[in-house]
């Protein structure tokens, strides 16, 4: 392994460790309360998705029904924990690779709070019956701008970064980043302006929002997610990207098929029928960009099944474009006019986002995370059994929920629809085992995800280990390794100093 | 690749897909023309009517989060088959009346935003008023009444068919109660007509004002309206069209 990497000069290993250390403040402050969000948003998920088989759950009453639970939920999800994992890799990944120490953590930790603010003030809004009612845009409506200012504040250092880089080769990661740099106030702008202030067709309100939440997961989770995963991968596997004008070509698939995405949700209601068949071609479609990137990371990776077991990083990442590929084969079976007969109205919609967020970016996020933390805090982590932990319980929920629920459950749900010769009791008896299932997936992950957090605080404590070794799944190490005899960090810099 | 270069790709591939998704058919939808109601040239138009507070009782439906598991889409058979299921597009009644049809896009006039919904884990709405109209006809109550019930508790089987009969059998139902819109009252003259038949310690159950609203509206869930020749598609004409 050691002869597949470069040696670094002294001065590379300073700048790599300014830039790290510039940032550790915001990063931190992501990461953490992003996981902070993901396990109230799985709490909520587990309530709502209890609630739906089972309505007495918790009492009757109240402030935890489920048509209020489940958009606190998602909203949560999407702005509490992916939005701010989503921050915090784009941030530290764009610092690295432009190679400039960020001068301006203050302001990125104040726009961070005020996101954070913003995610609390709508998801108890939410709560208190004031949602809006447009699925992913529930949040009381004045809360859009607030996010809006905030991620402005912490994107423009990005691109200020990448305008000032200081090396003249620009890494497919960097491109995929600008993209969703670009892409996220655009779709987010356009959406909130048509759906909550100007005054259109009231279809035509929901169509921008079928597309807003593609246009969401296609040109802003997944950009950041690829640029990550293609970044991990290739460092921690020590080999260049295996084609790389191949990855730009996926990126701008990605750019020219995503933006149609979305409108398929509306299929069958009077809107033009153009803009619903472009929507399921779209969504189908997206699986080239999707595996023209899987393909060609997998394929860096390919051979390196040892380092695959032993990173965490890496396994994460893996498990993410593992996870992207699905998603590409999903959206082809979900989307296509034929399945979308039965699954549009069904469990299947709402497992798809799941799969899109959880077990395809999430995993790329969790992967990045578990490479970008040790390095900024200078501590490894405390511990390979919870990070075993978090990584299989996340692979058995996440599996479930798409396997299970979604292509299982989607389809049997919809065909019982379909059947109307049957009364509609029978629909929502086939739907049963599928949202007890859903529950049940749910209480994974969050087992998983309460590790997470706890683990992930205890590092931003600076509580973990200091040990000039990184923490691997598996524990091989010999002193002859890439990482020389292992000791206390800061004692092995002070003697070499 | 240069930024420049970068950029203009980014403005040509999403602002294209930008102009023929969003801009031009929100243009389009915002000017629709009106349609007469036969071919002929003195025939009058077409015009939605809507009775109910229905700006209102969309925003309660919105925020409670009715639309996560309640449709408001009867959808062409190329994209599924409810229009024939029992009173979900319409009625067919014993005179041969038939106001079974798919959604046009008049059929969210009034509101904001068309709540076509996300999951069926209940019923379609698109007729729900006749649904309660008939619920409640068989249980001697008024539709509104009958609803005030279902929010409350919908699963309540104290309700019997025709009195003291057969049970109108709700138990399987899995919506959830919307207990926080109703309050608990002395009860006063002669009472509240809206109130619940259960009593509380001698206090009447009232819906508060949301509850009210929401009901108005829900009320207003009933497309059986004449439609324009051009824009109907019930099963009818097309069984109608089939013998000719």
């Amino acid at each position: 392994m050691s002869t597949q990497s470069q040696v670094p000069s002294i001065e590379d290993a300073e700048l790599r460790s300014d830039i790290d250390r510039s940032l550790r403040h915001p990063v931190m402050f992501f990461f953490t309360s992003g996981a902070a969000w993901l396990a109230v948003s799985l709490v909520l998920g587990i309530i709502a998705s209890a609630k739906s088989h089972n309505p007495g759950f918790l009492g009757e009453s109240g402030w935890l029904q489920y048509g209020l639970t489940f958009p606190a939920h998602i909203n949560t999800l999407i702005y509490g924990w992916g939005a701010q994992a989503a921050f915090g890799v784009m941030i530290w990944l764009m610092a690295r690779l432009c190679r400039q120490p960020s001068k301006h953590a203050g302001s990125i930790l104040v726009a961070g709070h005020i996101w954070n603010l913003g995610v609390a003030i709508g998801t108890i809004g939410i709560l208190a019956g004031h949602g809006t009612g447009k699925h992913w845009m529930q949040f009381p409506t004045f809360v859009w701008p607030m996010l809006l200012a905030a991620y402005a504040v912490i994107a423009i250092w990005s691109l200020i970064a990448f305008r000032c880089r200081n090396n003249d080769h620009t890494y497919i990661s960097q491109w995929y980043l600008l993209g969703a740099i670009f892409w996220f106030p655009w779709v987010y702008l356009t959406a909130n302006l048509y759906v909550n202030v100007f005054n259109i067709h009231p279809l035509m309100a929901a169509a921008i929002n079928g597309w807003f939440r593609h246009a969401l997961i296609f040109l802003f989770f997944t950009p950041i997610a690829i640029a990550s995963a293609y970044y991990v991968v290739s460092k921690v596997s020590g080999r260049a990207i295996y084609n790389y004008s191949y990855s730009i070509g996926g990126f701008w698939a990605l750019a020219i098929i995503a933006p149609w995405a979305g409108m398929q949700t509306m299929m069958g209601s009077p809107i033009p029928i153009f803009l619903q068949y472009a929507g399921a071609a779209a969504t189908v479609l997206i699986g080239v960009p999707l595996v023209i990137a899987g393909v060609n990371i997998l394929k860096t990776a390919s051979g390196q099944q040892s380092v695959v077991a032993h990173s965490p990083s890496l396994r994460f990442s893996i498990a993410g474009v593992v996870g992207m590929l699905l998603l590409a084969f999903a959206g082809a079976v979900l989307a296509h006019p034929a399945g979308l007969k039965y699954t549009q109205f069904t469990l299947a919609g709402y497992g798809y986002d799941m799969l899109a967020i959880y077990g395809f970016f999430s995993m790329c996020m969790f992967g990045a995370i578990y490479f970008i933390v040790p390095r900024i805090t200078r501590r490894e982590w405390l511990s390979r059994r919870l990070i075993r932990t978090h990584f299989w319980f996340s692979i058995y929920g996440v599996l479930f929920i798409f396997l299970f629920c979604t292509l299982l459950g989607g389809f049997q749900q919809g065909a019982a629809q379909e059947d109307h010769t049957q009364p509609w009791i029978q629909a929502v008896k086939n739907t049963l085992p599928y949202t007890v299932g859903m529950t049940v997936a749910w209480c994974f992950l969050l087992y998983a995800n309460f590790f997470f957090f706890i683990h992930l605080t205890l590092m931003w404590l600076r509580l973990g280990r200091r040990s000039s070794h990184p923490t691997l799944l598996r524990r091989e190490h010999s002193a002859l390794g890439p990482h020389g005899p292992e000791g206390d960090i800061d004692e092995l810099e002070a003697a070499k100093i | 690749m240069t930024l420049k270069s970068f950029l203009l790709g980014m403005l040509a591939s999403f602002g294209l897909a930008w102009m023929f998704v969003i801009a031009i058919p929100v243009a389009k939808m915002g000017n629709l023309d009106p349609v007469k109601m036969t071919d002929e040239e003195d025939a009058a138009y077409y015009e939605r009517k809507l009775s109910g507070r229905v700006l209102n009782g969309s925003k309660i439906y919105a925020s409670n989060g009715c639309y996560a598991c309640h449709t408001q889409l009867i959808r062409p058979t190329y994209a599924g088959q409810q229009i024939w299921r029992d009173d979900i597009a319409g009625v067919v009644d014993t005179d041969g009346n038939d106001t079974r049809r798919e959604t046009t896009y008049y059929d969210y006039t009034g509101e904001e935003y068309a709540q076509i919904g996300l999951m069926r884990m209940g019923p379609d709405f698109s007729n729900l008023a006749y649904r309660v109209d008939k619920y409640a006809a068989l249980v001697e109550m008024t539709s509104e009444q009958w609803l005030m019930e279902h929010l409350y508790n919908p699963r309540n089987n104290e309700i019997r068919l025709g009195k003291g009969g057969e049970k109108l059998d709700m138990s399987w139902s899995n919506c959830p109660s919307q207990r926080r819109m109703f309050e608990k009252k002395p009860l006063s003259g002669q009472g509240d007509s809206l109130a619940l038949q259960e009593t509380k310690e001698g206090k009447q159950i009232v819906p508060k004002e949301d509850a009210r609203v929401l009901v108005s509206y829900l009320m207003s869930l009933r497309r059986d309206d004449v439609l324009p020749e051009s824009m109907t598609f019930s099963p009818k004409k097309e069984s109608e069209e089939e013998k000719k």
